[in-house]
């Protein structure tokens, strides 16, 4: 009976870890997805005519093509990974634990803005011989809804902050320092909602602040939950 | 970290002695970790102040122009309300930390009172611009007024709800250390509202 439980603790202990290490996976693939495949580094311009648009449509149909599969297919590592994070944060919040299902709903915004934003770019792919004024909404579409989507996000890391701040176990979870900075994250990606007032400039889709610092924001955000996690799972007393 | 970790494994301990420091021993106003999220802010509006800048040195004449549309009486006034406000602050959680509870509530109230006038000068100055006709989309200049000054806004309206907040919790006799370091973060946060308009103003209404 002993060695079943603690068989079953293992298994756990390793699953928690595999999603945890899926973070990486979505990062990598969103990026090798958008800026390696099909080669939107720099992006394409919100003021670009759709003259123009739709000839980058038509002369790179393939690469964009794999390039937005692949981001589709890595967009649910999104899931698996705040699977791992909704695991530390029922750990924190015990038996009733509101905030954990507000984080793992939440994800399901940020899954379905790779994903929407994936086809859109597909579908302009697929008919790139259509007239450029349709191929231009349809990357309209889809850039807006990629950079610009923040509000699920936004609450997903207000969510995991507060939980952080909130924790009063002996063995904290995660350092009270990461329920800080996932506050002040979440607040770098408001700027998202100034991105359709503008087709260029600073706070415009590729801009300063519209893009880098959501970006940096955001793959920075992965990389320290990915650390901070896997540093849970591995101090959690209930995983031996 | 100390502090924090006191904070978080005496909450039945009464406040004072959050203050007393044994010498050699660095104290950090608040918690550490909370500094990230204030340097964090700061160094996020640092890079919008030097996009400013950077755009500002294409179209220096547009920008020198449309600055004195601004009414410099407004924002100058609420550099005296914050500054104010954030003294009343100061005086607040100085008199938290040793539980003289009335004298506490009585300054977050008035450091509230001025954040709120800053609110209605600042609504009062975008009235006037609005029926000047001066929107986001005028030029570049007012684009970044707005956005800039909006979001400054934000961060201000939130430190009001800090600020509501820290005056409830003075009403106890009973605070924590965790009371008390949470009340020096909220103390904290307003100064970085100020900090930023005092950076904003010059940089929006005398910068020539």
């Amino acid at each position: 009976m002993a060695s079943l439980q603690s068989a079953c603790v293992a298994t756990s202990r390793t699953n928690q870890l595999l999603c945890a290490h899926s973070g990486l996976v979505f990062a990598s693939l969103l990026a090798l997805g958008v800026f390696g495949i099909a080669g939107w580094m720099p992006l394409i311009p919100p003021g670009m005519s759709a003259a123009d648009v739709a000839m980058e449509f038509q002369a790179n149909r393939w690469r964009i093509r794999l390039g937005m599969s692949v981001l589709a297919f890595g967009s649910v590592f999104w899931w698996t990974m705040s699977a791992a994070i909704a695991m530390q944060m029922k750990r924190i919040e015990g038996a009733s634990h509101p905030l954990t299902y507000v984080q793992m709903a939440s994800s399901c915004g940020t899954v379905l803005i790779a994903l929407l934003a994936a086809y859109f770019w597909l579908i302009a792919a697929y008919r790139a011989e259509t007239s450029p004024a349709n191929i231009q909404l349809l990357n309209d579409l889809a850039w807006i809804t990629f950079i610009g989507f923040y509000p699920p996000a936004f609450i997903q890391n207000v969510a995991i902050g507060w939980c952080i701040l909130t924790d009063r176990n002996e063995v904290q979870a995660y350092p009270r320092w990461v329920g800080y900075a996932n506050i002040w994250i979440a607040v770098l990606f408001v700027p998202g909602a100034l991105l359709p007032f503008f087709h260029g400039g600073p706070f415009a889709w590729n801009g300063v602040i519209g893009f880098w610092l959501v970006a940096v924001a955001f793959f920075g955000w992965i990389f320290m939950m990915w650390r901070m996690t896997v540093r849970a799972i591995r101090n959690d007393p209930s995983l031996g | 970290m100390q502090l924090a970790k006191q904070a978080a494994t005496s909450p039945g301990e009464s406040a004072g002695s959050a203050a007393r420091v044994t010498p050699g021993e660095i104290r950090v106003p608040g918690e550490s970790g909370f500094w990230i999220l204030i340097l964090g802010d700061l160094t996020a509006f640092a890079l919008m102040f030097c996009v400013f800048i950077y755009y500002r040195g294409h179209d220096v004449g547009l920008y020198l122009d449309s600055q004195l549309r601004l009414n410099r009486a407004f924002g100058a006034l609420n550099v005296v309300l914050l500054l104010t406000s954030s003294w009343c602050v100061v005086q607040g959680v100085e008199a938290f930390r040793e539980r003289i509870t009335q004298r506490a509530r009585r300054c977050f109230g008035a450091g509230f009172l001025l954040g709120a006038g800053f609110v209605v000068v600042k609504v009062l100055e975008y009235g006037d611009k609005v029926r000047e006709g001066i929107a986001a989309s005028t030029n570049e200049f007012f684009m970044f007024f707005y956005v800039l000054t909006g979001i400054h806004l934000l961060h201000l309206v939130i430190g009001l709800g800090v600020l509501a907040w820290m005056r409830a919790k003075s009403r106890s006799e009973w605070s924590t250390h965790r009371d008390v370091a949470l009340a020096e973060c909220g103390g904290v946060y307003w100064h970085m509202v100020d900090l930023l308009w005092v950076a904003l103003f010059a940089l929006l209404y005398l910068l020539r």
